[in-house]
């Protein structure tokens, strides 16, 4: 091969490939910056990523939303209200679910529950209602709501036992404001009383998370308030 | 013999190297480029390049691909400008070099074939060099990698084989000369000195090859000034008297200037947190943080937010952290996760979580009563409703530069470029 033939082989294998090699990623650049542009994708999409929420748990269901909802919403909770929480005409005429039905929406809750239980026309806590309130508020887990049902049990007017479970949950509500200083617990909390008038609790209930499981009976039982975090979102 | 390795085997040997290593420096600046538009790509890491990646086998590559020690100029430019192309540039070079030497035959003048063989030390010792940086700072080897490093070998050896040839030729030759037969001297004759001035010449031809396409390259990166802070802002950031999260040092060194804050969550047996956590101690940031970790471990059992276990034992690992922070030991615990996270997470997977219990009391005693407190349940769930009320994407990690969220695009390959736009103070170590 004459003396010049290898030199020019070298420099134009070396410049080609060089060259080539650069318009090759020039071009793979150049596809990327389309990509970007656009935001097409190459390959599969990625599965898209879910957003942090509380918890929605199985018995979470339309009606128990329901009734959570008109609760948390439409009793002023979260709002400038002095007052807050629901009573039982609310409930009745929203939910149109017998007593029954409407107990048996909290039956999955009987683990993640306590009943807090008051004496005879009374609304003050005892300490074993204190207690069971902490530890009910201390397991969270993934729940944005606290639910308050409070009842008066069958002795006494329709008109007094309102009254009277109205102060039963508000007692829990100043507990657990006094207790933690949430400046949101208002946003958490959901207040409903139903006197003695809507959604008795019949005796089966003393084997739930009873304060007092020694002085539980059918009247008992409805000297109480429900407490629970609630699964589910809205 | 010897005229037999100078003529043919060791400009084979440099051709071929020089190939090799051209084909695998190519393959990886592709896969590096395609990156380039902020998405997850498979990549084509394979001891054959250019073929398609089989499954898990690119893990290597893509440690190496972000880490500190694949690009230069990472600050100026989004990704840097990959050091796999300056090696398509001289590994060009060094192509058509060996053929000339190859082609030439003897007409190669002695200082060419000195000069191929001192220049091809270059590749040589700079795989030498990011060999080491893989072993001893990465932990793994990325095939393209490997092939680029034998190519190195192979060029070197071609080079070296080729001045021992010289050697050894020129001695034969010179005895041949002083021989009577005039036939054998005529038949072996001597190689041309050839003219000093063109190694300047072979060195700046060089040294334009290899910078060449990095600087063409650099002037065409994509922008990415707009993506780049666009994901967001902490809608309910941590304060100074916040007791969510745990303040750690991250590092053992402490640097001496103000500190950055920054919010770091993680769960402690995710590879991609682990990876972040590097990057940031590699590029010399973690020592200019004031760094508040928040724990999301990505385990059904505590974390509500996954419907199963991603990563299992993950949540026993964050209460093990919980507990071990006022001992000053939780910044110890997460070192000590990452470090052994395929242990762990084989451990919770098989064994569960009792055995898993059993390993973490060993490496840290007096933490288990603590870690099965309510209390330390609390402060877990405390960490994850912060992720709820920021309405954070369920995954980690997630760095935050104060309330600024850092997109995931930008903390791998774009990591060095992003922070200094984003907190031009937070300056990356220099290699």
């Amino acid at each position: 091969m004459a003396k010049s033939g290898p030199i020019i082989v070298a420099f134009v294998a070396g410049a080609g490939l060089v060259s080539g090699a650069t318009l090759s990623v020039r071009g793979e650049m150049r596809a990327a910056k389309e990509r970007l542009a656009t935001g097409a994708t190459e390959e599969k999409p990625a599965s898209k990523i879910a957003t942090a929420d509380d918890a929605e748990l199985g018995y979470c269901t339309p009606e128990f939303k329901q009734v959570l909802a008109r609760v948390i919403h439409a009793c002023g909770l979260g709002g400038t209200d002095g007052r807050r929480g629901c009573q039982p005409g609310d409930i009745k005429t929203l939910a149109a679910i017998s007593d029954d039905e409407f107990n048996k929406l909290f039956t999955p809750l009987k683990e993640r529950a306590a009943v807090v239980m008051f004496n005879d026309g009374a609304d003050a806590l005892d300490d074993a209602a204190k207690k069971a309130l902490n530890e009910r508020w201390d397991d969270r887990k993934g729940a944005r709501y606290f639910f308050v049902v409070a009842r008066a049990s069958k002795s006494g007017t329709v008109d007094m036992n309102r009254k009277l479970s109205q102060r039963r949950a508000n007692s829990v509500m100043f507990h657990l404001a006094d207790q933690y200083k949430d400046p949101e617990i208002d946003k958490k909390v959901g207040l409903l009383w139903l006197g003695n008038e809507f959604a008795q609790l019949d005796k089966e209930y003393c084997a739930w998370n009873v304060t007092h499981p020694e002085r539980c009976d059918a009247e008992g039982i409805n000297r109480s308030a429900f407490v629970s975090w609630v699964d589910c979102r809205l | 013999m010897w005229n037999r390795i100078g003529r043919w085997i060791a400009p084979g040997l440099m051709t071929l190297g020089a190939l090799g290593g051209l084909a695998f420096a190519w393959s990886s600046t592709l896969d590096y480029s395609r990156h380039l538009d902020r998405q997850v790509h498979d990549l084509r890491c394979g001891f054959v390049p250019g073929l398609a990646a089989a499954p898990g086998a690119d893990e290597g590559c893509r440690a190496a691909i972000y880490s500190p020690y694949a690009a230069l100029f990472r600050d100026r430019v989004w990704g840097g400008v990959p050091v796999s192309l300056f090696a398509v540039g001289a590994f060009s070079f060094f192509v058509g070099f060996a053929l000339y030497l190859l082609l030439s035959g003897r007409n190669a003048s002695k200082q060419a074939v000195r000069t191929g063989g001192l220049l091809a030390v270059g590749p040589f010792v700079v795989s030498l060099v990011m060999a080491y940086l893989s072993a001893t700072r990465l932990g793994t080897f990325c095939k393209t990698c490997m092939g680029i490093y034998f190519s190195s070998t192979l060029l070197f050896l071609g080079g070296l084989l080729g001045i021992l040839a010289l050697r050894r030729e020129t001695t034969f030759i010179d005895l041949a000369a002083a021989d009577a037969s005039g036939a054998r001297a005529r038949d072996e004759a001597p190689r041309a000195e050839g003219q000093a001035a063109l190694v300047l010449g072979w060195l700046a031809l060089l040294g334009a090859t290899a910078v060449g396409p990095a600087f063409a390259y650099a002037r065409n990166v994509p922008n990415h000034d707009e993506k780049i802070g666009s994901c967001g802002t902490l809608a309910k950031p941590l304060t100074e008297k916040s007791e969510i999260g745990m303040k750690l040092a991250l590092t053992r060194v402490t640097g001496s200037g103000p500190r950055t804050p920054v919010t770091l969550m993680v769960d402690p047996l995710c590879p991609s947190c682990r990876a972040l956590h590097r990057r940031l101690d590699a590029e010399g940031f973690l020592e200019q943080m004031d760094t508040t970790v928040l724990l999301f471990p990505l385990d059904s059992s505590c974390n509500w937010m996954v419907d199963r276990d991603v990563h299992p034992g993950a949540c026993l690992l964050a209460k093990a952290m919980i507990c071990a922070h006022p001992k000053g030991q939780a910044g110890q615990v997460l070192e000590w996760s990452y470090d052994q996270q395929e242990h762990l997470l084989t451990t919770a997977k098989t064994q569960g979580g009792k055995s898993l219990e059993g390993y973490i009391e060993g490496s840290f005693p007096g933490l288990s009563a603590c870690m099965k407190e309510k209390a330390t349940g609390k402060k877990l769930e405390e960490m994850l409703r912060f992720a709820v009320e920021n309405r954070l994407p369920v995954s980690t990690p997630q760095l935050f530069l104060g309330e600024l969220r850092m997109c995931d695009e930008d903390t791998d390959m774009g990591l060095v470029y992003s922070i200094r736009k984003l907190v031009p103070q937070l300056k990356a170590r220099s290699f």
